[in-house]
């Protein structure tokens, strides 16, 4: 959408922690980022990145024994980290919604459908029940349902995976938030069905002005949908920008080699280039986290780098940068 | 060598009681058909990617073929003339790496057992570390439980156990579609390898084009319990005939489509309790005819070893 437009969100130094028995662990440890009207940000990273605790942090939904102990969260300026819960109440559903990856987790199983809407709607405005209901229905025609007068009177159950998931869009889009946050809403859903609502997705958040932050593994999803991306690694954004300029000329090595070991390049090789190693433990890295499993790394590494910008809106947090090629050999070290 | 086929599937079908109709249960016998009259052949050495979303039967295949469950109609066929002493017909890696395995056993135990089961007179301890070697598993994880070993490396154990037996097909349902993006690439170069090194052939089961055409030599697309299309994989990619096989080409996102205008096929999958007549996929195709509706298209040839069910012409 447009650059111009003001950010709606604006996430500043954001950190949360866990506290466990092998002390503490920053699942998300200074992360930046903002999203303006009617934009798409793909917030990328494998399990254990803290993507979707990323998520759940700004809306105030971490729960013990994590907390978030730094930094703001603006929604249009307003620090929504220090609203009370009951004002937070009042924000979720309304100005932020949440999609959640599995619906089920959203939806009531023993309520209708219709009924469940209109509850949403009602409350956080006042609203009659027939004009509710009308409102519901048109929600559910909006996201591809067919049939929604049918549909406000199902359960949860009678319907399918990718129908559960439209509801739990619609419902999401309610009350016409500033923001919605959806964490791999269609991960678990066929293709036929994903490329579905990744259209009607794409179609609503610009016609309502909605900002969209999308949790997902799947670049590739990020290369369709979102008009600028942030990688995550291990707790913080390694890099981000427009998805032209990451996905095209990346700068840090883990989103090069997150590009190269994607199936759907180098169509032709047998072999993908593979990232060694795993995340596992990389939280507790000295200096630049992805450093173990980095083919670049030099002893500048040992010290943790700051996000370093390339080209206007195009930041990587990495000592090389200038440094890393998109890897394209065909035919990449066996096993 | 000969030529006769590893494997031949011979109009193989599968349907599963699903209740009775009617609202209190008293209605007729209701049956879920996930596969009807299946044929395709598995050539020695060969990795035939199967493909298609929920429903489809691919998963329900790929347990008839190692023998979990028998078929309802039809016979599936090992070739004689390519037993190896020792070997097992066939093997499988499951979706979901921890849940296959047993979580008291540790790694070595899971890959010796078969060995022990099957094969009492060798040394499975001594095989069972080297197929630890063989697909990248350190040592020092021998004495290791499934919960204590990521999903990649879980995963890696399953498909030790399925090469013990030294298979000649292995049936690998969704093996990567549980990992992250960075350890998918590590299992597929492993598969890629074993597969040349052991010279097995592989049914690649899966609903993601991209991850099943890299390793395939040819693809069959399935949908509703039946195959709608088999080819080579650069035929199939390169001249998809189905209208199925185009939109599921066109519904994967691509890296290097930005922010593109999805043309999605419309329509849910339907039910397999009540699939659609005549062709399945009918009320999703934008092709439909009235004989769509009524008459089941048979598979035809429409190029070298590429066939497809489709009444349009190719």
């Amino acid at each position: 959408m447009s650059g111009s437009a003001p950010d709606v969100l604006v996430v500043e130094n954001l950190r949360t922690e866990f506290r466990g028995s092998n002390g503490v662990v920053a699942a998300v440890d200074g992360v930046s980022l903002s999203v303006r009207r009617g934009e798409v940000l793909g917030l990328v990273g494998e399990s254990g990145s803290g993507k979707s605790v990323t998520g759940f942090s700004i809306l105030g939904l971490v729960e013990p024994p994590g907390r978030v102990v730094a930094g703001r969260v603006l929604l249009q300026g307003q620090d929504i980290l220090r609203c009370t819960e009951a004002e937070m109440r009042a924000i979720r559903g309304d100005r932020i919604a949440m999609v959640f990856q599995d619906p089920m987790t959203a939806l009531h199983p023993l309520l209708r459908i219709g009924a469940q809407m209109i509850d949403a709607i009602q409350a956080h405005r006042r609203l009659g029940h027939r004009e509710a209901w009308v409102e519901a229905r048109d929600a559910l025609g909006r996201v591809g349902i067919s049939a929604p007068d049918e549909r406000m009177l199902a359960f949860p159950h009678q319907l399918s995976g990718g129908m559960r998931q439209r509801v739990a869009i619609a419902i999401a889009m309610l009350n016409h938030p500033e923001v919605i946050i959806a964490d791999e809403p269609t991960t678990g859903l066929d293709v036929t069905i994903q490329a579905q609502i990744l259209a009607q997705v794409q179609k609503l958040a610009a016609e309502s002005g909605t900002a969209l932050i999308w949790i997902t593994h799947d670049l590739a999803v990020v290369s369709s949908l979102a008009d600028r991306v942030a990688v995550m690694y291990a707790g913080g954004i390694v890099e981000q920008g427009d998805v032209a300029d990451v996905l095209d000329r990346p700068a840090h090595p883990y989103t090069a080699g997150l590009l190269a070991s994607s199936p759907s390049r180098n169509r032709a090789a047998r072999r993908l280039p593979q990232i060694p190693g795993s995340i596992a433990s990389a939280h507790a890295a000295g200096g630049c986290r992805f450093q173990p499993r980095c083919g670049y790394a030099v002893a500048a590494c040992g010290q943790y780098p700051d996000l370093q910008e390339i080209r206007s809106g195009h930041a990587a947090r990495c000592w090389r940068i200038g440094a890393i090629s998109l890897p394209e050999t065909m035919e990449a070290g066996r096993g | 060598m000969d030529e006769t086929p590893l494997l031949s599937v011979q109009s193989v079908s599968k349907r599963y009681r699903a209740g009775n109709a009617g609202p209190l249960g008293f209605g007729r016998r209701r049956f879920v058909h996930a596969l009807d009259a299946i044929s395709l052949e598995i050539a020695a050495g060969e990795v035939l990617g199967l493909v298609g979303e929920s429903g489809s039967g691919k998963s329900t295949l790929g347990r008839l073929i190692v023998g979990l469950e028998p078929p309802s109609a039809g016979a599936l066929v090992f070739a004689e003339g390519h037993a190896r002493p020792g070997a097992s017909s066939a093997q499988m890696v499951f979706q979901n790496p921890t849940g296959s395995l047993n979580p008291r056993q540790r790694v070595l135990e899971i890959i010796a057992e078969p060995i022990r089961v099957h094969r009492p007179s060798e040394d499975a301890v001594a095989v069972a570390r080297a197929l630890m070697e063989r697909v990248g598993l350190p040592a020092a994880l021998a004495e290791r439980r499934p919960h204590e070993m990521s999903g990649g490396q879980c995963q890696r154990v399953g498909i030790a156990r399925a090469l013990a037996l030294n298979p000649m097909l292995l049936v690998c349902d969704e093996p990567v579609s549980a990992l992250d993006v960075s350890i998918q690439a590590q299992v597929l170069n492993l598969l890629a390898d074993l597969q040349e090194d052991t010279g097995c052939a592989i049914l690649f089961i899966s609903h993601d084009l991209p991850v099943v055409e890299r390793l395939s030599h040819r693809i069959a697309i399935m949908y509703l319990g039946r195959i709608v299309e088999l080819a080579p994989t650069a035929a199939l990619f390169g001249r998809p005939v189905h209208p199925y096989t185009q939109a599921l080409i066109e519904s994967a996102p691509r890296l290097d489509q930005r922010r593109r205008g999805f043309m999605p096929v419309q329509g849910e999958i339907p039910s397999p309790l009540t699939p659609p007549s005549g062709c399945h996929f009918h009320p999703r195709c934008p092709f439909a005819m009235e004989r769509c509706r009524s008459e089941r298209p048979l598979l035809r040839e429409v190029g070298p070893g590429h066939v497809s069910a489709c009444h349009l012409d190719p």
